[in-house]
């Protein structure tokens, strides 16, 4: 009998609160908030969460390979019993000159973090899901400052087909576009070999480039193994194209692999695609 | 279009070369000579013989100041003064930029903390920095008593600004001098250096 009680009053309360966003975390720099793609769950399907940045102009966060300087952005997610929590994944970052001599990679304007969440088919329909993740980053502009806070979202959870959240929808597809797509050898096929000074990238290219590839630049997943601030060399050869990346003075002496994301530049298009290409030599 | 565009990298080749590093970890490490706090010229020539480490700060940075309000970049000072090792704290913020006092502001900066260095170098001109290619601050360099350059990077393994990654952090600093005072190779002689970028 208590029990009930209780619950019917846990169950009052939680309707008189807003579904949706609790306030965001603000710093001068920076505004943190967690978004949903949905606006409500249903139980056994996915559906993309997201946190979102906003930067004031000039403002950047970092990448999780920030560069030279500054440092990855971290979400860290509370784990809640009847959902699976995916990997954050980055959209492709932007290089950023810092001075004369420190390139940085991060986001500025607005960023999206994207992660899916699979529900359980058992998730209790009627309870709302409550998402929280501890968030947290540096911002750098002439000078770094860092921030944190806790971002959380509510959603119902009901055994209907969700509707796109009008707020949000847009934003989500477009950040979905900036994701990096695994490469395949239809793209490019790729080899990897390094010297004493650099790595050199040799890209044939395969049925999914049709046209003219006139620019590529590798952002590093590995800290310390490139050197950032140096130009990369792009440039044809008879079997398609060759990118020369210079190392860091800080390089792991034979690291295993290039991992990271590879921009394509085309004459009608960019794209990025993820790449992990065993390294010889 | 492209004219413009070559140019623009020959230009971003030309300045990464300021600071892309001169020095290099079993070399020499090359001799600089700038003011203390009290405007007297110090060099590094000076303290032949001993081991001397170069960490380049600005206590206006979160990534330094995760170092001092904890106390672990004094602690390293003074235990390693302790042992005989000289100790430059350098400043090569410029004029106008964060980081940048001039010397009266900054000896009470450093009271206020309790800096426990040999002596705190002003390097407003860059001129000491990119001699070392100092990217971040922090960014620490290790020099032996024959002049070899036997560390360059980071403070440690964790780079964030929270204080409380200090506790669990390898400490690269403690660990190469460690080593090299007990006569041993250094392991890890270079790693990536974190913090805010050095304001020149």
């Amino acid at each position: 009998m208590m029990r009930n009680i209780f619950t019917i009053g846990f169950l009052l309360i939680l309707n008189c609160l807003d579904y949706g966003e609790a306030a965001p975390v603000k710093t001068e720099e920076v505004e943190a908030e967690l978004v949903t793609e949905v606006e409500l769950v249903q139980p056994g399907r996915p559906f993309w969460v997201a946190v979102r940045f906003a930067m004031a102009p000039g403002w950047h966060i970092y990448w999780k390979n920030p560069g030279d300087s500054g440092m990855a952005t971290s979400v860290e997610w509370e784990e809640v019993s009847g959902v699976k929590i995916q990997e954050i994944q980055w959209p492709a970052p932007e290089r950023i000159r810092v001075s004369p001599s420190l390139v940085n990679f991060g986001y500025g304007g607005k960023v999206l973090l994207l992660t899916e969440i699979h529900p359980a088919n058992s998730l209790d329909a009627g309870k709302p899901l409550s998402l929280t993740a501890q968030v947290q980053w540096v911002a750098c502009q002439e000078i770094c400052v860092p921030g944190q806070g806790e971002v959380t979202v509510a959603l119902p959870v009901k055994r209907e087909t969700p509707q796109v959240n009008s707020k949000w929808g847009k934003e989500f597809e477009r950040t979905r576009g900036l994701l990096p797509i695994p490469l395949t050898s239809e793209v490019f096929q790729l080899t990897a070999t390094q010297g004493q000074e650099k790595f050199i990238l040799k890209m044939i290219p395969g049925k999914l480039i049709s046209s003219q590839v006139t620019g590529s630049y590798f952002f590093p997943e590995d800290r310390g193994m490139v050197d950032y601030d140096a130009e990369q060399l792009f440039r044809q050869i008879p079997e398609g194209y060759e990118l020369i990346i210079k190392r860091s003075s800080a390089a792991d002496r034979f690291p295993d692999s290039l991992k990271g994301v590879l921009l394509i530049e085309e004459i009608n298009q960019k794209r990025v695609f993820s790449m992990n290409v065993p390294l010889k030599g | 279009m492209r004219l413009l565009r070559l140019m623009a990298v020959a230009m971003m080749i030309g300045f990464s070369g300021w600071v892309c590093a001169a020095v290099e970890t079993g070399q020499p490490a090359p001799d600089f000579s700038t003011a203390d706090l009290q405007g007297n010229p110090r060099a590094l020539s000076e303290f032949k013989g001993k081991f001397v480490v170069l960490e380049w700060f600005n206590y206006d940075c979160p990534f330094v100041k995760k170092h001092y309000s904890t106390g672990n970049m004094q602690n390293l000072q003074k235990t390693y003064a302790e042992k005989g090792v000289i100790w430059f704290s350098i400043n090569s913020s410029a004029p106008g930029k964060q980081g940048n006092y001039p010397p009266d502001q900054m000896k009470k900066m450093s009271e206020d903390w309790s800096t426990a260095s040999t002596e705190i170098l002003l390097d407003p001109d860059g001129t000491v920095g990119k001699m070392y290619g100092a990217k971040t601050t922090p960014h620490l360099f290790i020099i032996a008593p024959e002049g070899k350059l036997i560390y360059m990077g980071a403070i440690d393994d964790r780079p964030s600004t929270n204080p409380e990654d200090v506790k669990g952090a390898t400490n690269y600093v403690q660990k190469a001098l460690d080593e090299a005072m007990n006569g041993q190779e250094v392991s890890e002689p270079v790693t990536q250096s974190y913090g805010c970028s050095v304001k020149y």
